[in-house]
């Protein structure tokens, strides 16, 4: 309230004002992250080959002018397969982040501001949720249903449900007694009036935070089931499934499996450093 | 200073083995199975991964189990043993053996001493009861076909049994071969605890783990080492790196990628004859639109097997059409190069069919885990036949699922799979599961077929044999039922000591000569 010179650095929109402040703190971050952005969504259109396209008699290429990161040992471009693979983590990370935050964000909010039996039922079952093993719950998912990206990540956006709920509670706890909410109840706004538009809009920050770290680890699931078998079914690519071909090839073609793992591992660093940042961010601002 | 530049020093293979090792612990969970200390010591046990596990203990249930060799080669015998050098019968349970002129008798002499697991004697009887117990349909054993011909079997007495034969079979005692000789007390718990009269008795089987046989004393012919355990490991780079640190001493039936690397990493490869093994994709012809010849043929064009002979098995394979390898006498000439890899054939074939880019073929190829080489041919079948505007998918499942959906209760469209060729004997690759008139994956059993089959597997005459034979390949040929892809050796990866197994043809091995 009297720092005002800090308000006066940021930007006026705070979209802007995010990105200023990420370049700032963690330009590796966003660096990372935009990469892969633009690999998600541009891939289709700038990849030099088909993501599918075999070609035996180049097979098991290393990084050359014609396939710049080699080729898999189908003689398929691995460039082309990692766009492929950055617009799959990408959409898991969209299915996750969905289910999560839609389903965990509502029970969330409702259990804090209400309190009372729901909350304590909401609370029980989202702990419930928390003791599954993720993984197992993801294999079991994909064996009642059928293998694919969509199941898989149906499983694991469950997982994520707690983590936004247990927040999303949290928050609405903190703010369900405060002035500015008694305020509007005191003009008559009803109950979801008050919970979309007055307790929603705070937890904006801290639900971004957690979207990137539970968006990151869906990344990490997502190659973990694809390396299994178990997520996108070929022949599309995916993190998981062309780092499972490369390993077979380990001794053969090694630069399959670093730069497979390199562009996996950057991924989720990035991801991970987003996060941190973003969390620095949010906590500044409510400061 | 110079120490440590001495200590950087290491070889590629040194390099390798640390770059696989450290993967392979990365990627294991710990659960997987391998020790982290070395389990064969002086004195020897043999401890050998496989890719997957096996479906049954039942040595006469279990031919489409890729690992069936485990059990098969260890705990139960047959009465003779096809020697891959000479591809001829050695004598096993059997001591000495007369066919009669006519062919439509054979006796039997069996050998003496010979106990079961539980102390018990072995005698004519169990090989009455065993012949019986294949050839009754309640049963349902895949190997009937190789006794279709025997007509009776009767004890003379307690060392002989005489076979009788509705017509004569010249590759009697290759049949006879893979028929192995169970104990009907133990029928009851032969899924538990078989009971056989080989070198190794049963200890346990822990589906999805391990496998574990020793060495049983009383054998006439006992094995060297005290007991041999197959931990499954489905990743081959786990297995390599299993067989460098020694918690494996020999790894079962790898492809061209482990071979390449086993030899960097100075690993020693062990292999047959390079035409045991035939790969294919099996077709499921009662299914439309399978059920068309056209689409079948079309699918043959459009699969390019030299290229993947040469890059996904680095060319330890030798690519042809044809199961039947052309070191057999009864090869039809020219045969092994039909089919070329030809897109614009298998399109017009596919339109002739009815499927064309605007009503595409909708089709899944199955593909088991834990063999990497079968997932590559689907694919690269995919691939193809995608590119024509056909919709495939490849679904990948674990072995046991997999025989139920291919095998036991058919639904499915394509799979890619391998089989022995059966070198030792022209019938044997028309008695198989693969193509056997009766039941076979394939479904296929055309008109004239069976007649066929079982009047080439009588004829004695050999030039008439040969000319019956290849009618058979020329009706496989234009029908497609399967399509064959290569003729391949089998490969063993083994430590110091193991390259004295004896890698029968017929899925049967001889484990005895190991000594560690």
């Amino acid at each position: 309230m009297t720092d005002v010179p800090a308000e006066k650095r940021r930007p006026s929109h705070p979209v802007l004002g995010i990105f200023s402040f990420l370049a700032r703190r963690s330009p590796l971050a966003l660096g990372l992250v935009s990469i892969f952005v633009l690999a998600a969504i541009l891939g289709p259109f700038i990849a030099p080959y088909s993501m599918t396209d075999t070609n035996l008699a180049m097979s098991l290429q290393g990084p050359s002018a014609q396939h710049w990161l080699g080729t898999d040992p189908l003689g398929r471009d691995v460039l082309s397969r990692l766009l492929g693979a950055s617009r799959v983590a990408a959409q898991a990370f969209l299915i996750v982040v969905v289910i999560g935050g839609v389903v965990g964000t509502t029970l969330g909010t409702i259990a804090g501001s209400r309190g009372g039996f729901i909350d304590l039922v909401v609370s029980r079952v989202t702990e419930i949720l928390q003791g599954f093993p993720t993984i197992l719950v993801a294999i079991v998912i994909v064996a009642l249903l059928n293998p694919s990206l969509t199941n898989a990540m149906i499983a694991v956006g469950l997982a994520a449900i707690p983590d936004f709920a247990r927040v999303a509670r949290s928050v609405a706890i903190q703010l369900r007694d405060r002035e500015f909410i008694e305020a509007a109840r005191g003009l008559g706004a009803s109950e979801t009036r008050i919970l979309f538009g007055e307790i929603m809009p705070n937890m904006v920050g801290p639900l971004i935070v957690i979207a990137s770290f539970d968006g990151a680890q869906a990344v990490l699931w997502e190659a973990s089931l694809s390396f299994l078998g178990m997520g996108v079914q070929p022949p599309a690519p995916s993190f998981g499934s062309m780092l499972r071909e490369a390993q077979n090839y380990l001794a053969i073609q090694p630069s399959l499996a670093i730069i497979v793992g390199l562009a996996v591992s950057g991924f989720i660093l990035g991801l991970n450093l987003l996060g941190d940042a973003l969390g620095d961010y949010f906590g500044e601002a409510r400061r | 200073m110079s120490d440590h530049i001495a200590k950087l020093n290491i070889n590629r293979a040194q390099f390798l083995r640390l770059l696989g090792g450290s993967a392979a612990a990365a990627m294991l969970p710990a659960g997987l199975g391998l020790a982290t200390t070395a389990f064969a010591q002086e004195g020897g046990e043999l401890v050998v991964g496989i890719s997957s596990d096996i479906n049954t203990l039942d040595p006469q249930m279990s031919p489409s189990d890729v690992f069936r060799h485990t059990i098969r080669s260890t705990v139960f015998e047959a009465l003779v043993f096809i020697n891959p050098d000479t591809l001829k019968a050695d004598p096993l349970l059997a001591d000495s053996w007369d066919i009669a002129a006519d062919g439509l008798t054979a006796t039997f002499k069996l050998k003496s001493g010979v106990t079961w697991h539980d102390g018990s004697p072995f005698g004519a009887s169990d090989v009455v009861y065993s012949f019986k117990r294949v050839q009754d349909k309640e049963v349902g054993s895949p190997f009937s076909p190789q006794l279709a011909a025997v007509s009776g079997v009767e004890a003379v007495d307690d060392a002989t049994v005489k076979l009788t034969l509705a017509n004569p079979v010249p590759g009697l005692l290759s049949n006879l071969a893979v028929i192995q000789i169970v104990k009907e007390a133990n029928i009851p718990s032969i899924n538990t605890a078989p009971i056989g009269t080989g070198p190794f008795k049963f200890a346990n089987w822990a589906p999805g783990d391990r496998i574990r046989v020793e060495r049983y004393a009383d054998h006439r012919n006992a094995a060297k080492v005290s007991a041999i355990e197959w931990r499954i490991v489905p990743d081959s780079q786990a297995r390599l790196a299993g067989m460098q640190d020694g918690t494996l001493q020999m790894v079962a039936l790898v492809d061209g990628k482990d071979v390449i690397q086993a030899q960097g990493a100075g690993v020693n490869v062990i292999q047959t004859k390079p035409y045991i093994l035939y790969e294919n994709f099996n077709i499921n012809t009662k299914r439309a639109p399978f059920d068309d010849k056209r689409v079948r043929q079309a699918l043959a064009y459009a699969f390019d097997r030299g290229s993947y002979a040469k890059s996904v098995w680095f060319g330890f394979a030798r690519p042809t059409i044809n199961p039947v390898p052309q070191e057999m006498a009864t090869y039809l000439p020219e045969s092994a190069d039909m089919y070329p890899f030809d897109l614009d054939k298998a399109s017009a074939l596919l339109a002739e069919a009815g499927f064309t880019k605007d009503k595409p073929l909708t089709m899944e190829i199955l593909t088991i885990q834990g063999f990497d080489t079968l997932k590559s041919m689907a694919l690269i079948l995919q691939d193809n036949l995608n590119r024509l505007g056909h919709k495939v998918s490849v679904r990948e499942l674990e072995a046991t699922v997999w025989l139920d959906r291919v095998l036991h209760k058919p639904d499915y469209d394509i799979t890619s799979d391998n089989f022995n060729t059966g070198p030792e004997d022209p019938a044997s690759m028309f008695n198989s599961p693969n193509l056997a008139p009766g039941a076979n994956v394939n479904q296929w059993n055309p008109e004239g077929y069976a007649d066929l089959v079982a009047k080439a597997g009588s004829e004695l005459d050999s030039a008439k044999q040969i000319a019956l034979y290849q009618e058979l390949q020329k009706l496989v040929l234009e029908e497609m039922p399967q399509i064959t892809v290569n003729h391949l050796p089998l490969f063993f990866l083994g430590a110091e000591g193991t390259d004295t197994l004896v890698i029968g043809p017929s899925g049967i091995d001889d484990y005895t000569k190991i000594a560690l």
